[in-house]
């Protein structure tokens, strides 16, 4: 590949949340006609980078240059205006319009009477397709095609903008093999156009077939950029976890106990397939793996969330069939959720109506209410998580992250639970309660609860778990115990790279 | 994907700041009543007479119950446009079946009670299991409703206004009309049942995350069809009370009740999103319409006007509440 001159350029981005710095002093270039592959763990800052550089995020400071020009991005439609376009994982596309449609919306070519263009808007359409080798029927609906079929619209749509960086969140995720090559073909189309390709991916084998550049990002970091030529497999996944565990984890507790809960071959198509396992009680079961790879499907299922195509979960020894959450809570699980604000909690009810919302169930269905019982059992739970609140009809939307996801953790606790199932627990928390929220779990593993921790946070779930499953694509690929799990072991096994 | 955002995007309020918006949404419709109380009795002398008081409640109190039953529903995100029509078919098939026969009249309560409730069943099953979405399933079951109706009584009126009858929809125990205390009942109830059993604070949990609550272990869609139940029942009770009042089994009495019941709801602070309001406040929203209409009918000004001035509370009122600080 040809040194081409820099099309894209930031310099110096910093982004910070409150409670947390996501990106840090990030330089990031890119060439015209280059694939430059951003790799990162999850919370690495590589969507927050993204998020800046289309315009969807203000850097706090730093600047941006296109074409050697300094640019303030105001918002991802002037980004695209400007010729930065960015295809996510989930389309951004009109299911029940077709594909011109989709391209051209909101820009639809128009004739002298100032109506629709519609045959313009066609030929345009199978002209930029045909462009980069793609061939569509332009009058499908996008409901029609399936998703690889999708990702073409995209990048079709990118190209009606003229966009000369063009960011590819994840593209093969949902990919088959085949339609990878195809897409693969398509960038290379794209770069023979000069344009620039930002590639965002977790799979270490496609980032060094397609890109020509890498840069490793790292609690929101640059740890390091390399001609792809240069770096292997394991130098690259090193790059990409090589920290101090210097956060410091709960003693673990003592093993051997009982099973609480065996998974036998769960499958469900599309989701997840063949999963087993089994829980002890006292034990924290650390389930990692990246983002995609069905982990949390498969709580979900356990919890009777969702359904599953085959597979038996049996409980203390006995098969049951958990139909619904209701069922699942009935037996003594409970689950706190990866989206705290959508799925665990009732965000405009007060913190005692969401603490006792599990436990009004097993105080008896639809009879009536014991408020002074609730309020005692909010207060107890209050003081005893710490939770911060003025009151306890307190509006729990108000609360910080770390407070609210102790409010969900308490909706269990009322009545202790055999198994509790954690979905990415400290998502978003700052230090001081993700170190709460550690200490509760193992207080409560040490009583006898089973525990499942899904986390994408290699320090937690090796500082936490007494065992570590991994997941890939639905299928379980580790299981190690904490004595022989390493950071390089889990994320070999969460990526796929051999060792 | 964005660790970081979903927290720096909520938006951060320190928690001991007055909400003033949920104290509009709690209070607000009962300080206009309040003030359109005091602007009522200003303006016309003949306003706070003990005659006229008990004219407006006596008027108000079928919408009033019809209101209530729609708080529950409207409480879990959802919406009941079958009221009018329950409402309808309930005041004929009272009339019709009662044939002068007083024996009939607890035996004719419970079954249109029981009609309303299946109703219900049948609005609430679609909109838990079938995920009909409130507004289209009891649109469309509105209308079948109104058309059994029809076919019912072939579109002829059935009269049956008896002493009895007579008494119950124009009489008083004390000095308060009987209509009124069967409102008032329905309160009490409607208040027992939201503040004070599970099944209430369930309501709110559903209307305001469905995904959390399920999540949660509650049965969500029983909750779903139990609050169209409530509405139904309530509906073919104010039907009973309307028809004891009227005496005529007229199918076309009960159109307006369905989008009134909704305005009432929504201008006494309920949000039409579900997870916040209450009954209270709905009392107010149907008691200030009512003033408001008794007040321009005073004033002698014409029935364009009360239209007009409806729909701008309802706009009002509502924006008013929407409006968060």
């Amino acid at each position: 590949m040809t040194q081409s001159e820099t099309i894209l350029e930031m310099r110096n981005i910093s982004k910070a949340f409150p409670g947390v710095q996501a990106l840090q002093d990030v330089s990031f270039e890119c060439g015209r006609g280059e694939v430059h592959a951003l790799v990162g763990e999850n919370g690495s800052g590589k969507s927050t980078l993204v998020k800046v550089l289309n315009g969807a995020y203000a850097p706090d400071t730093g600047s941006i240059l296109l074409d050697g020009h300094e640019v303030k991005v105001k918002d991802p439609k002037q980004g695209k205006g400007l010729g930065i376009s960015t295809i996510y994982q989930e389309f951004e596309l009109e299911p029940y319009l077709d594909v011109a449609e989709n391209i051209f919306l909101g820009r639809e070519p128009t004739n002298r009477l100032g109506l629709v263009d519609f045959r313009k808007m066609h030929s345009e359409a199978v002209r930029l397709l045909n462009e980069v080798g793609m061939h569509l029927d332009v009058r499908k609906w996008i409901t029609d095609l399936s998703v690889s079929q999708q990702q073409m619209v995209e990048i079709a749509k990118a190209l009606s903008f003229r966009a000369k960086v063009l960011v590819m969140d994840e593209p093969t995720s949902t990919l088959t093999d085949e339609e990878t090559d195809r897409l693969f073909s398509i960038i290379r189309s794209l770069q023979g156009q000069g344009i620039a390709v930002v590639y965002i991916s977790h799979r270490i084998k496609e980032v060094f077939e397609i890109a020509d550049r890498v840069t490793v990002l790292r609690d929101g970091k640059v740890v390091g950029t390399e001609m792809i030529r240069n770096v292997d497999e394991t130098a690259l996944v090193k790059m990409m976890i090589g920290r101090t565990l210097d956060t410091i984890f709960p003693e673990k507790g003592e093993q051997g106990g009982e099973v609480v809960l065996s998974a036998r071959h769960l499958s469900r198509k599309g989701a997840f397939d063949d999963i087993s396992f089994d829980l002890q009680k006292g034990e924290i079961l650390g389930l990692s793996g990246l983002v995609g790879s069905g982990r949390t499907e498969v709580a979900r299922t356990l919890f009777g969330a969702d359904r599953m195509d085959r597979g038996e979960i049996l409980l203390d020894g006995r098969a049951v069939k958990i139909r619904s959450p209701r069922d699942a809570v009935s037996f003594g699980l409970g689950l706190v959720p990866e989206n705290r604000r959508e799925e665990g909690l009732v965000i405009c009810l007060s913190v005692q109506k969401n603490t006792v919302l599990a436990v009004l169930e097993r105080m008896g269905r639809f009879l009536f209410r014991n408020p002074r019982r609730e309020r005692d059992i909010t207060v107890q739970l209050v003081s005893s998580l710490d939770i911060k609140c003025p009151s306890c009809d307190c509006e729990v939307g108000l609360l910080s992250g770390g407070n609210q996801q102790k409010v969900v953790l308490s909706k269990w606790l009322s009545a202790p639970p055999k198994v509790i199932m954690f979905d990415e627990p400290t998502r978003g928390i700052d230090v001081g309660a993700k170190a709460e929220i550690h200490i509760l779990m193992r207080t409560l593993a040490n009583k006898g609860a089973g525990i499942l921790m899904i986390s994408s946070e290699l320090p937690e779930v090796l500082g936490m778990s007494d065992r570590i499953l991994v997941m890939r694509e639905g299928r379980l690929v580790g299981d190690f115990s904490a004595q022989e799990a390493t950071e390089q072991k889990v994320m070999a096994a969460a990526t796929g790279v051999m060792q | 994907m964005g660790t970081a955002s979903s927290e720096s995007l909520s938006r951060v309020r320190h928690p001991s700041s007055v909400d003033l918006g949920a104290i509009i949404r709690q209070y607000g419709s009962y300080i206009g009543l309040a003030l359109l109380v005091i602007v009522a009795s200003l303006l016309s002398p003949a306003f706070l007479s003990t005659t006229n008081v008990f004219l407006i409640l006596r008027q108000a109190a079928a919408l009033g119950i019809i209101a209530e039953g729609q708080t529950f529903v409207i409480l879990t995100g959802g919406i009941d446009l079958t009221v009018g029509s329950i409402l309808s078919l309930s005041v004929v098939l009272v009339t019709s079946l009662y044939k002068y026969n007083d024996i009939r009249l607890v035996p004719l309560l419970l079954l249109v009670i029981g009609i309303g409730a299946l109703i219900g069943v049948i609005n609430g099953g679609a909109v838990a299991w079938l995920g009909v979405p409130p507004i289209v399933m009891t649109l469309g079951m509105m209308t079948l409703i109104q058309g059994a109706g029809l076919m019912y009584d072939k579109g002829v009126p059935q009269n049956t206004l008896t002493d009895t009858f007579r008494f119950l929809g124009e009489g008083k125990i004390w000095i308060v009309p009987i209509p009124v205390l069967v409102w008032a009942v329905v309160i009490g109830i409607s208040a027992v049942l939201l503040y004070r059993t599970n099944f209430g604070s369930f309501v709110y949990a559903v209307g305001g995350n469905p995904k959390a609550t399920r999540l949660s272990g509650v049965n969500v869609k029983l909750v779903m069809v139990l609050v169209y139940v409530v509405s139904g029942a309530l509906a073919a009770i104010a039907g009973y009370v309307l028809a004891a009042r009227m005496g005529v089994g007229d199918n076309w009495v009960g159109q307006t009740y369905a989008l009134d019941s909704i305005a009432c709801v929504a201008i006494g602070g309920t949000s039409l999103f579900g997870g916040r309001g209450g009954v209270g406040t709905t009392v107010a929203g149907v008691l200030l319409l009512s003033v408001l209409y008794n007040l321009l009918l005073l004033l002698g000004v014409s029935y364009f006007w009360q239209e007009v001035v409806k729909g701008l509370i309802i706009i009002g009122g509502v924006t008013l509440y929407t409006r968060r600080t």
